[in-house]
């Protein structure tokens, strides 16, 4: 169980910090500072939850981004502010649709690419 | 959404995943740590430009907020599936990160 405590945490984390924090950074100095704000933010994320390995994954399990925990935050968000959910269904569709699709074409890619395909 | 609000949507959902896939483990394994740390604001800060800065992501009107990172979770689950991973094995750490998610909403909300 305590494998999982650290997907609830890590993703709890980052999935605050964007929707706190970022959204200032952006009122308050543009969208340049949204830019930086993915650096430090998602950077910080990343390290922690992937790099560390926080959140849980293993070689043969599908892989779970902090995407998700950082998604599903924006819409409980979205919910508890009294926003509409039917209203964002269209964009969600569109969006998972979008992303299954660039994970589809990625695949592809990789595979042209080949197997063996090293970094110089 | 209208015909031009689906394609912006579909592409920058599209673009995002792709990218993560594609260039952010090979600069960190290659590269090293810092260069995972770098691609953040690379791959994720010029998606959200264009995502959320831009707009090619057509949010609904008064709508719950719908992030670019929930196209980046759904791409790489399928890039993941087609590359034979286990959905089933992944089922506690989604449930793991819907928590988390939510906490953090709701942490959010209250600010």
């Amino acid at each position: 169980m305590k494998k999982h405590l650290g997907t609830v945490i890590g993703t709890a984390i980052v999935g605050a910090l964007v929707f706190t924090v970022w959204d200032k950074l952006v009122e308050q100095y543009g969208l340049g500072a949204g830019w930086f704000a993915a650096l430090w933010i998602i950077g910080l994320g990343w390290f922690v939850n992937h790099a560390i390995g926080v959140t849980y994954n293993t070689e043969e399990a599908v892989w779970i981004d902090m995407a998700l925990g950082i998604g599903v935050t924006g819409i409980i968000k979205g919910i508890l502010l009294g926003k509409s959910f039917a209203a964002a269904v269209p964009t969600l569709l569109w969006v998972v649709f979008g992303g299954a699709l660039g994970g589809l074409f990625a695949f592809w890619v990789e595979e042209s690419l080949g197997e063996n395909y090293e970094l110089e | 959404m209208n015909w031009s609000e689906i394609i912006t949507t579909v592409f920058g959902s599209l673009m995002f995943p792709f990218l993560i896939i594609i260039a952010w483990d090979r600069a960190a394994d290659k590269i090293g740590t810092f260069a995972g740390i770098a691609m953040a604001g690379f791959i994720v800060g010029t998606s959200w430009l264009a995502n959320h800065g831009v707009g090619l992501i057509v949010q609904g009107p008064n709508a719950v907020w719908i992030d670019m990172a929930l196209a980046g979770a759904a791409g790489l689950m399928v890039h993941s599936m087609l590359q034979g991973s286990s959905f089933k094995k992944a089922l506690p750490t989604i449930i793991s990160a819907c928590v988390g998610g939510v906490i953090a909403g709701i942490v959010a909300a209250a600010v």
